[in-house]
């Protein structure tokens, strides 16, 4: 074994788990050809050592960097479902009815359209309802907790808007792709996912859901060549679940692939599980 | 100590900008806390795409709840790791499970008050290790400092490049795993991934100098070039 073949072979065992360990055990042809040339060889034996150390220091900052397509989901997640601020807010107290709810100082106005333009099929319908529920409840809250409450229904009524508004918005697009969502089994859930390739913004909005059990969450998810893709977690508020916001990986995505939401542990692989709904483009 | 202060004006005027309603500040102080919201969730329990939704709803967190941010109370690293950690731990208590095991400097994060901040992560439920596990030389190593630049030189790298090396430090796939995963031959995993470690090594070598003991051993003149 030449000095190449020794430092080739360390440097697959720093990117493999466990990879100098078995290297060092030895119990391969290949391990023992190593070990002969490192016991004969200082600088491929101190190469081994520095390898390990920087694998080691590369490898938890890896571990640790947030990928950096986490910046504009985070973002876009914050724009479609937090609390309206600035002119937006005072928009929303002028538009929908929400005693209580809190003044807030004028500042950098958020895009946000009020009140979803009419649009095709029965679950936008049910979305519209969804806010028509959230907004009547409000007055219905008695008691020490109500100013609470309605700080709840507030936020509920905010994210239910913005998903009114990504609706439209993705819906406008040229390329934009409208994926039936139907019950797996049976009949109950149904719902509808557009998405964008160009843009690659998605909506997926459904209806039937049960709330999920303890410990459980509804995830939505993409299958192409095989292979499953997390898009988010489904948040339920007046009747609906849904779940808004950019996914790069469907950039140029092409037809025939599944969409999917499958009920799954809080903790467990977001992508595995049966699916309660399922679709395809 | 007043450059400290003036950061902390800073973060609080960009809190209050949030408060106001701008995109803008909440976009600069994800940048600048990000590292630490994930760092945090991802020590408490392993997953990358639960700390990813954890970083995502530390920062809604932060715009819904701007106007309770008291800078006088303690910093904003400390209030957004607090938040993260609760996230985290949240999702494991509602699943009947407990997160990792930690050491206390790990759970308490920026918190000033270790005594204080104990007696909250206890009550929070969250795992702590008793002693000092020491870092080793690798963690000797793992300075803020360092993290930031490897950071810098990962989001650098080839787009085929650092997806293998994340694969493989990230989710510790093998190289067949990364392989099948990504639909590529065998050897451009291996090609691939050793460039990226290669190119990450070069950057450490290149920022910490000879002493850091981190570049490559040269083969000596002499040495049998067949063992």
């Amino acid at each position: 074994m030449d000095h190449a073949e020794a430092r080739e072979l360390l440097e697959i065992a720093a990117v493999e788990p466990g990879g100098f360990a078995r290297l060092v055990a030895g119990d391969t042809p290949e391990a023992a050809a190593l070990a002969g040339h490192l016991a004969g060889c200082p600088s491929c034996a101190a190469e081994m050592e520095r390898l390990r150390l920087s694998a080691a220091v590369i490898r938890e900052a890896v571990r640790l960097a947030p990928p950096p397509e986490l910046r504009e989901r985070t973002l876009a997640f914050v724009a479609a479902v937090g609390r309206p601020r600035g002119a937006a807010a005072e928009l929303r107290s002028d538009t929908i009815a929400t005693p209580g709810s809190p003044t807030t100082p004028t500042g950098t106005a958020r895009r946000r359209f009020i009140g979803a333009a009419p649009g095709p099929g029965l679950w936008l319908a049910s979305l519209a309802a969804a806010l028509i529920i959230a907004v009547a409840g409000t007055a219905s809250f008695v008691g020490a907790s109500r100013d609470r409450q309605i700080a709840d229904q507030g936020e509920e009524i905010n994210s239910l808007s913005a998903v009114a508004a990504w609706t439209v918005r993705v819906d406008q697009q040229a390329d934009a792709q409208h994926v039936a969502l139907a019950a797996a089994t049976g009949s109950g859930p149904t719902g509808t996912l557009i998405y964008s390739p160009t843009t690659t913004d998605v909506v997926v909005v459904a209806t039937g859901l049960t709330p999920p059990p303890a410990g459980m969450e509804y995830r939505c998810w993409v299958e192409t060549g095989g292979t499953r893709q997390r898009i988010g977690k489904m948040f339920l508020g007046a009747g609906i679940a849904y779940w808004v916001g950019p996914v790069p990986s469907l950039a140029g995505l092409a037809a025939g692939s599944t969409f999917g939401v499958s009920l799954v542990p809080l903790t467990g692989d977001p992508v595995s599980g049966d699916p309660v709904l399922v679709g395809r483009s | 100590m007043s450059g400290d202060r003036h950061a902390q004006q800073i973060e609080a005027d960009l809190v209050r900008e949030v408060a106001a309603g701008s995109e803008a500040a909440l976009a600069a102080l994800y940048d600048r806390h990000v590292d630490a919201v994930f760092a945090a969730a991802i020590r408490l329990n392993s997953d990358r795409q639960v700390a990813e939704e954890v970083v995502q709803e530390t920062f809604l967190a932060l715009w819904n709840r701007a106007e309770l941010f008291n800078p006088s109370a303690g910093s904003l690293a400390a209030w957004l790791h607090t938040i993260a950690r609760n996230r985290t731990v949240d999702r494991y208590r509602a699943a009947g499970r407990r997160p990792n095991l930690v050491p206390f400097s790990v759970a308490t994060g920026a918190a000033a008050d270790e005594t204080a901040a104990l007696e909250r992560a206890l009550a929070g439920g969250t795992v702590l290790g008793g002693a000092d596990l020491g870092p080793g030389p690798e963690g000797e190593l793992a300075t803020a400092e360092l993290r930031n630049v490897l950071r810098d030189a990962l989001a650098e790298l080839p787009e085929y490049e650092r997806t293998a090396l994340v694969l493989a430090y990230s989710e510790e796939l093998t190289q067949t795993e990364i392989a099948a995963r990504l639909g590529w031959p065998l050897g451009t995993v291996k090609t691939r991934t050793r460039r990226a470690l290669l190119r990450l090594r070069e950057v450490l070598a290149e920022e910490f100098g000879p002493m850091a003991e981190l570049a490559p051993v040269p083969v000596s003149a002499g040495e049998a070039t067949d063992r």
